[in-house]
């Protein structure tokens, strides 16, 4: 008797095994379904953006922000008293993808030391990058994970200081042949070259790849600076810890830059910021925040909600 | 890069996992991942909370062009009963879409799917206390994979661990 009874009980299992097993199949087809097609379309939405829009655009008149403003008087009122301020003569306009904050960042700070030749600031950013990547390995992060990145961050910071230590005219020559020994390797040596030779930042933040680079480990000081100071950074994360928020949101290679970033990466490399906010609000604007706040800002970046873009002052 | 993955993997081989390129193509590795035992005792009974003991799963890891970029894709090839795989062996763990970065390597993603063996995502909050903050970080907040896996995880934890324990038997030994 007991004996059948566990055939049964074990017959009674296998039935419900094959049940759920159904079940799953079912439902997992669907879901298979949906996780690759959220992620296509993530991936189909960042390609239409990149056909129809530049990484960086060309200088445009400010007048030109009313236009991508037309039905929003908010926003259009606070470009007009930009433009009536005439404090700046152009913006530049940065692709939506997620590395927006940091490209501006980055081609802004480049193109001041290019305008300005200033080799205090290039010094000053070098001495905070140089012992960045031993700091994050303190903090766990594996070396060689992150030394490409670093390398191609100092490597750009070592070209504008050949740049600016040669005179005007020799400059960008030897620049170009320390690129080209640097990347001797790489088979986009000769696009390197090519916007070397026109040294123009905005050319090099164009090219997807090298970008990247400099990009990610912006995102890596960021994250350094914050975990360095976690307990006056952790008060802005709500809902995640620490660690999730730092690897969803600074980290990851698309994750959009908000106020705690930006104030991270502006005390890691002190490089000081004005930013023009253009917010939804019925008056005033737009609202002025030089980030930190006691700094003499170098350039000046224009903010719109979820977006950044550069704004360039009158000489 | 992917060379230096797999220096790293040589000389600091994580706990439980092994991983290496199938042949000459080093954007094509396998991997091992071994069922978790869990440390901790669940009422008294050890064996209900390490349904995946004693398993071996294979997985298979394909790096993209644009590695490390855009994150590698991982698939269980040996079955499993777990919410957050489904029957074609796709993984829902956020740092292998959106949450990905450079920063990340085989090593830690691996490790990061074994505390999701150790560790279901069933659509809530895990027991955060038993891991260290780094693998919490990395995996959180996604919707299960398989629904009804989870569902019943979270209803009736037995008979979930008792089923992911036979199909370790069956598939994994």
């Amino acid at each position: 008797m007991s004996q059948n009874d566990e055939e049964k009980k074990e017959e009674v299992k296998e039935e419900k095994k094959e049940e759920i097993e159904e079940k799953k199949f079912d439902l997992t087809d669907e879901n298979d379904f949906l996780m690759s097609s959220s992620i296509n379309e993530m991936e189909m939405i960042r390609e239409e953006i990149g056909k129809s829009q530049p990484l960086v655009s060309d200088p445009k008149p400010l007048e030109h922000l009313l236009k991508e403003f037309n039905d929003h008087s908010n926003y259009r009122r606070q470009i007009e008293t930009l433009i009536t301020n005439k404090q700046h003569s152009a913006y530049r306009q940065l692709r939506a993808d997620g590395n927006c904050f940091y490209r501006a960042f980055l081609l802004g700070l480049f193109e001041t030391v290019e305008a300005t030749k200033n080799e205090q600031i290039l010094e000053t950013v070098t001495k905070n990058v140089v012992t960045s990547n031993d700091r994050l390995v303190k903090f766990g992060y594996e070396q060689f994970a992150l030394s490409e990145f670093y390398e191609s961050f100092m490597d750009e910071l070592a070209l504008y200081q050949s740049i600016l230590s040669s005179d005007d005219s020799s400059g960008v020559n030897i620049a170009e042949s320390t690129a080209v020994q640097k990347l001797s390797d790489e088979s986009h040596v000769e696009l390197f070259v090519l916007c070397r030779s026109l040294n123009e930042a905005k050319v090099f933040f164009n090219l997807k790849k090298q970008s990247n680079y400099l990009i990610f480990w912006a995102r890596m000081l960021t994250s350094l600076q914050m975990q360095e100071n976690e307990k006056h950074f952790s008060q802005f994360v709500q809902g995640k810890t620490f660690r999730e928020f730092l690897q969803t949101d600074v980290e990851a290679v698309h994750a959009e830059a908000d106020h705690p970033q930006f104030c991270a990466l502006s005390m890691a490399i002190e490089v000081p910021v004005r930013v023009f906010c253009l917010e939804n609000v019925e008056t005033g604007g737009p609202q002025v925040v030089t980030i930190p706040e006691n700094g003499q800002p170098l350039f000046d970046l224009l903010y719109r909600p979820g977006h950044y873009d550069i704004l360039y002052r009158k000489s | 890069m992917c060379e230096q993955e797999l220096k790293d993997l040589e000389a600091d081989p994580p706990a439980n996992c092994s991983a290496g390129p199938v042949g000459d193509d080093l954007f094509k590795w396998k991997a091992t991942i071994m069922g978790p035992v869990d440390k901790f005792f669940f009422y008294g009974d050890l064996r209900n909370c390490a349904p995946y003991d004693g398993g071996v799963f294979f997985l298979d890891i394909v790096f993209p062009q644009d590695y490390p970029f855009k994150p590698p894709s991982l698939k269980f090839q040996t079955k499993i009963y777990h919410c957050n795989v489904n029957d074609k062996g796709g993984i829902c763990l956020d740092i292998l879409k959106d949450s990905w970065s450079p920063a990340l390597t085989i090593s830690k993603v691996l490790l990061s799917v074994c505390s999701l063996l150790t560790d279901p995502n069933p659509g809530m909050r895990f027991r955060k206390e038993f891991f260290s903050e780094f693998f919490n970080a990395i995996f959180f907040s996604h919707d299960p994979l398989v629904a009804e896996i989870a569902k019943q995880y979270k209803t009736n934890r037995k008979e979930h661990d008792k089923i992911a324990a036979e199909w370790t038997r069956k598939y994994a030994t």
